[in-house]
């Protein structure tokens, strides 16, 4: 098999198409209640999802082994890598990237089947049928356009190429797989869509079996993101986190659209209300996926870590254009089931904030949207190519972003169908009080600790427009400090009537309870409100975090050893230079590392006379990839500021470097932002319902007619 | 279910714990790429285990078995719309208590509510009505069946006792 793992590879692709084709005609066969071809399909996804693992672990034996032949193998990789890294250079390039996707999707659709065992009978075959159709897309598009398993045409070499430096990091190991996740993980919901569509089947069954489906692609989406950003913002040395490249707002782009379908699906739920709204939202969210990866991999807008040009744009125009073919048709098949029954009576109801909020989500994702195609858009129309760079995305973004976090907090305040003015006066004060409190000490405080309330900011265009653009922008962090402290109150306030309602009917009950008993009592019967309200905990840490960028220092300095600078209140005195492996003060590890030249210009960091370390940025030349230094951030982080420095240039004969600072204040909360949001997801996805207890009865009654040979009537369950 | 997916069944149990086994046997004696090997053969069978049995499904004309029945049924739509108007229940009087909604709102509200799950309730009482029926109508028989067997020993008794009182 050794001499013929790249025939055998391919061979295992084919087999993936033929398994997905087969899946897809036995469960349209099965839609007609034929229910062993529906035992048939179900093992037919197995089978296809397990041949997909055979070949992503046939690609991963060919890194392992240095099998050279591949030329996927042998252009991302090289002898000297880890395995850890090995491993990573399965998504590292296109091809493999694309197996590495299908190999997530054949996860996704095996878990899918399982956990659809005694569910959703009648939407089964077309979620089924949908899932295997992507896949079969997938093999298609690597057996004739990114086949990983092709050989060289210049025969073996004896080295490979090896993985971009850049990549070569910790965050690299984990990013792409993330997002990749989260990206795959909306095909489930798609897929339960299009059944529903199909079906005929539009009450609440499906969004109910999508909601956790959604909530962990979103999840991932939201982890994927940010470690992205943690990757830029340590590899990549320009001293910020989001740069608004083409391929970062592709990868965002999905997530604002999930957002906006987490909350409308509850208006649905409850009010019967948005279903074609809903489809709409997860037909965009599953093409916006598709989209962002067209993005990357056509070549059409440049990007710094997009793939090279390839062929393969030409397949997704044709996918995404059957996506939206399928979706419109079935939509308008389906128009009269899909009239919701419910309106919304006045702005001030949770439903009307919800919708508010879905138009400001989708609203901001439009934008980003069209501003990323804007070079491609502006050459089409005007035949000259316009590139829209990060002020532009700033200017407009921070507004609309400060909109959705206005919504985020004033939603909870809102009861649904209608809020008395009664009920929003005594529920406002708290949360006003916590603004005005916010408010006066930022005012008063903020300049003096180094984060004024209010910014100067260039006017970037002419006219009236200019003017507000500019005062928006320049008022953008104390409107963000009021809109925190809002929303913390809004879920303290709501924490505490919980807690507040729940002990007075313990004592109703007779059977008082304490406070913290009560509190984790409240949560864990309401995983959903409570899971949602860390959630949006979690995202006011990340825009304070985000705040941050606004009070953020730059200084570059060019500086001899013994020389100190001082930025805020940071005092950096430059040691000097070092090189590794070999040169003076070089640690083990560093002598140990072979594969590159590490040039080190250390410094010695204190604050307000305290010593706080060394910070030791350097330059790394690879020896396979010397034209391509890569630039290694020296970093000290704080929930208060980081230190961030990054050395241009240190000659080893003057020993003088060139360094650019930058003090990032709060950058730390985006982080820890993230934390809070995952646990609050778990907390929201945890199962209110068991199924077991629940559907037991029901599974029984509606099993046993089946043991018979009596087929179901259609629309029955 | 027959013996082979009954071993199957049993097998399905044990053998991903048998393959990790395996897996970190064969990763620690011989390194990773021989245990990248083994679980891309362990994968292959599977594939094409699960499509020979995916073929021998097309061709089964037999019943369902309970279980084959209970692993493809589906809890009815309507326990859903039940879980849905439950928890909806629940929230609204959790607004009403932290008073975000006024009295007659909640009064109006969770009426509305009531009477949906009142109308499904009955519509659960009307889909198994023709069953209940069937059912009471089998009972009845049994329980008239069981009567007239009664009816029947007791008079074969007495008819079986005329003669021994006859005899003595």
């Amino acid at each position: 098999m050794w001499q013929s793992l790249p025939d055998f590879g391919s061979l295992v692709l084919y087999a993936v198409l033929v398994s997905c084709a087969y899946t897809f005609a036995v469960s349209v066969a099965a839609h007609r209640d034929r229910l062993r071809w529906l035992r048939s399909a179900r093992l037919g996804a197995y089978a296809t999802s397990a041949l997909v693992g055979v070949g992503l672990t046939m690609l991963a034996y060919a890194f392992v082994t240095h099998d050279f032949r591949l030329r996927y193998v042998a252009h991302y990789s090289d002898r000297s890598m880890s395995i850890g890294y090995l491993i990573a250079a399965l998504w590292g390039g296109q091809d493999g990237s694309l197996l590495w996707w299908t190999a997530l999707l054949a996860v996704f659709t095996a878990l899918c089947v399982r956990w659809m065992r005694g569910r959703y009978r009648m939407l089964q075959p077309a979620v089924i049928a949908t899932l295997v159709s992507i896949e079969g897309f997938f093999a298609v598009l690597m057996l004739f356009a990114a086949n990983p398993f092709q050989v060289s045409l210049a025969g073996s070499p004896m080295e490979g190429e090896g993985l971009n430096p850049l990549l070569q990091n910790y965050w690299m190991i984990v990013h792409p797989p993330a997002l990749y996740t989260g990206f795959v993980g909306c095909s489930v919901p798609f897929a339960f869509a299009v059944a529903a569509l199909v079906t005929g089947r539009l009450h609440e069954e499906w969004l109910i079996a999508v909601r956790k489906w959604m909530l962990f692609a979103w999840l991932a989406l939201s982890i994927g993101n940010v470690l992205g950003m943690v990757w830029a913002y340590e590899e990549l040395g320009w001293g910020g986190f989001w740069a608004w490249d083409p391929v970062e707002n592709a990868a965002a782009l999905p997530w604002f659209t999930a957002t906006a379908f987490l909350h409308s699906t509850v208006i649905q739920e409850r009010r019967g209300m948005l279903k074609i709204w809903n489809v709409f939202l997860i037909g965009l969210t599953f093409f916006l996926t598709l989209f962002g990866t067209f993005l990357t991999r056509s070549g059409l807008i440049s990007s710094v870590h997009s793939f090279a040009q390839s062929d393969i744009g030409i397949y997704f125009v044709w996918f995404m254009g059957l996506v939206i073919a399928t979706m419109v048709g079935l939509v308008v098949w389906r128009l009269p089931a899909l009239r919701g029954q419910g309106r919304i009576e006045t702005l001030l109801s949770r439903e009307a904030a919800f919708v508010l909020n879905n138009w400001a989500l989708v609203g901001l994702m439009s934008f980003i949207l069209v501003a990323t195609t804007f070079p491609k858009i502006s050459e089409w129309i005007w035949h000259e190519s316009v590139v829209v760079g990060p002020p532009f995305f700033n200017r407009w973004a921070v507004p609309l972003g400060l909109i959705v976090f206005f919504l985020m907090g004033a939603s909870p305040l809102l009861g649904w169908r209608r809020t008395s003015g009664r009920s929003l006066k005594r529920h406002v004060v708290s949360p006003a009080l916590a603004m005005l409190v916010a408010g006066v000490l930022h005012v008063t405080f903020g300049a003096r600790l180094g984060c004024p309330a209010f910014v100067a900011k260039d006017i970037t265009s002419p006219g009236m427009l200019g003017v507000v653009t500019q005062k928006l922008a320049s008022a953008a962090p104390f409107v963000t400090v009021l809109l925190a402290a809002m929303n913390i109150a809004v879920i303290a306030q709501e924490l505490v009537l919980g807690v507040r309602a729940r002990m007075a009917a313990s004592v109703e009950r007779n059977a008082p309870e304490g406070l913290s008993t009560a509190l984790v009592r409240l949560v864990s019967k309401n995983r959903r409100r409570y899971g949602g309200y860390a959630v949006h905990l979690g995202i006011t840490a990340m825009f304070i975090g985000f705040m941050g960028t606004a009070w953020s220092l730059t200084q570059e300095s060019s500086l001899t050893p013994g020389q100190t600078v001082t930025l805020g209140d940071f005092a950096l005195t430059y040691t000097g230079p070092r090189m590794c492996p070999g040169g003076l003060g070089c640690s083990d590890e560093e002598n140990a590392d072979t594969t590159k030249r590490m040039v080190f210009a250390d410094m010695q960091v204190s604050k307000g006379g305290k010593n706080l370390g060394r910070l030791s940025p350097a330059k790394f030349i690879y020896h396979r990839m010397p034209g391509s230094p890569t630039t290694e951030v020296g970093l000290m982080r704080a929930m208060g500021s980081d230190l961030y420095v990054v050395v241009g240039s240190a000659n080893p004969e003057t020993k003088r470097a060139e360094f650019q600072i930058h003090v990032n204040p709060l950058v730390s909360w985006i982080w820890f932002g993230v934390l809070v949001l995952l646990l609050g997801t778990a907390v929201s996805i945890w199962p209110e319902f068991s199924w077991g207890t629940l559907g037991a009865w029901s599974l029984v009654r509606s099993g046993l007619p089946l043991t018979t040979n009596r087929r179901p009537l259609r629309g029955e369950s | 279910m027959t013996t082979s997916e009954a071993w199957l069944k049993q097998a399905s149990t044990f053998w991903p714990l048998a393959v990790l086994f395996l897996l970190v046997l064969t990763g620690t004696l011989y390194g990773v790429a021989p245990a990248l090997l083994v679980l891309a053969a362990t994968l292959l069978v599977l594939a094409m285990v699960m499509l020979w049995l995916s073929l021998g499904e097309l061709t089964n004309e037999e019943a369902l078995s309970l279980e084959e029945a209970l692993e493809i049924a589906a809890p009815e739509h309507r326990e859903q719309e039940k879980i849905r108007i439950l928890r909806g229940l629940r929230d609204l009087e959790q607004e009403h208590r932290f008073g975000k909604i006024s009295d007659v709102e909640f009064a109006a509200e969770s009426g509305r509510m009531r009477i949906q799950a009142k109308q499904l309730l009955s519509s659960f009482d009307e889909s198994v009505k023709g069953r209940r029926d069937r059912v009471e109508e089998r009972i009845n028989r049994f329980l008239t069946n069981e009567k007239e067997g009664d009816t029947k020993r007791k008079s074969a008794k007495s008819r079986s006792r005329k003669p021994r009182k006859a005899l003595l």
